[in-house]
């Protein structure tokens, strides 16, 4: 086996490890297509393609009423997560920006350092807001309607208002910090200075888009649930 | 949920509309298609989500895995039906368009 055959293999097994449960039979499909593929370059490129596989992530197919509870668990832990990293993050900027508000030169430097630190607060009350409320302990199994109910909450979560007015608070605050501290010192301060904001909007850009396909996730698993129960 | 018509999509449902009643391997159909994994993949997973295609593994003889089979379901057979008369109305319509505006 040459070098490039085993290098696509690995990225082939790779994606197959890590693509979400719903998703392993279409990496297994495109592992076991790169057999019949005979240029070992051809073989590579298509190993990278199936990268692609991994952007979405699906969670186990809801075949039937009695996976729902399974189903519920996993989501209810995906929420409880990402909550317990979100809060650590926002009370981790909030922190930071508000230290940089207290040391900063420039009025406006300050002034966008006391802004970010409030937009991180108030992502903070959102996340809070929005914390997972489906029970599973005690051996609670939530019911299609808590699930459906709780799905429906997170998906709003991260769309529509919750998603921008969480982008609004946090754009104009950072921007006015980065010109701010931009004024202050020399060339080489300003050009970093620049440079972490157009850094920043990019990463604003990719976590709205982010969200958005989060909130399609979320829909798309309200949809499983309704064709389960036309068919029950 | 409605399927983005992309250009894609569109070539890749005219290649099922050659041979409906045939399973199809993904490598074939890329081959065929020139669609790269990438892209081909995401577009079977679309519209395998929303009821149009078919999947199956082959069944073969121990020892050789099995590949992933493709074909497009009463609805996706409509759908890539509609889909290429609208095509080729708007082909039709362009050329007369054009002499309008022109």
């Amino acid at each position: 086996m040459t070098l490039l055959r085993a290098l696509a293999n690995r990225i082939a097994c790779g994606v197959v490890r890590g693509a979400g449960p719903g998703d392993k039979d279409w990496a297994k499909a495109t592992a076991r297509e790169m057999e019949f593929i005979e240029s070992d370059w051809s073989a590579l490129r298509w190993a990278l393609g199936s990268w692609r596989i991994l952007w979405r992530w699906t969670a186990t197919p809801l075949t039937s009423s009695a996976s729902v509870p399974a189903a519920a668990v996993e989501f209810a832990r995906e929420v409880r997560k990402r909550t317990v990293l979100g809060l650590a993050a926002c009370a981790f900027v909030t922190f930071a920006f508000w230290r940089s508000g207290r040391h900063a030169h420039h009025s406006m430097e300050r002034a966008g350092a006391y802004l970010t630190a409030m937009a991180a607060l108030y992502m903070l009350g959102q996340l809070l807001a929005r914390r997972g409320r489906l029970s599973t302990r005690c051996g609670h199994a939530p019911t299609v309607h808590e699930f459906r109910a709780e799905l429906q909450r997170q998906r709003d979560f991260h769309r529509g208002f919750w998603l921008w007015s969480r982008m609004v608070a946090l754009l104009p605050g950072y921007v006015m910090f980065c010109f701010g501290a931009a004024m202050v010192g020399a060339f080489a301060a300003r050009f970093i200075a620049v440079s972490i904001l157009a850094v920043f909007l990019v990463l604003s850009f990719l976590g709205a888009t982010g969200n958005q396909k989060v909130a399609q996730r979320y829909q798309r698993r309200i949809d499983e649930l309704d064709r389960l129960e036309k068919t029950a | 949920m409605a399927l983005r018509r992309s250009p894609q999509t569109t070539q890749l449902l005219s290649e099922f509309l050659q041979r409906p009643q045939e399973w199809r391997y993904g490598y074939d159909l890329s081959r065929n298609t020139g669609l790269k994994s990438g892209t081909l993949y995401p577009i079977l997973m679309r519209m395998a989500e929303r009821g149009l295609l078919e999947t199956s593994w082959e069944t073969v003889e121990a020892g050789r895995p099995p590949r992933h089979l493709y074909k497009l379901t009463a609805d996706g057979l409509r759908y890539a039906r509609q889909n290429a008369v609208e095509r080729s109305i708007r082909t039709a319509a362009e050329p007369a368009l054009s002499g309008v505006n022109g």
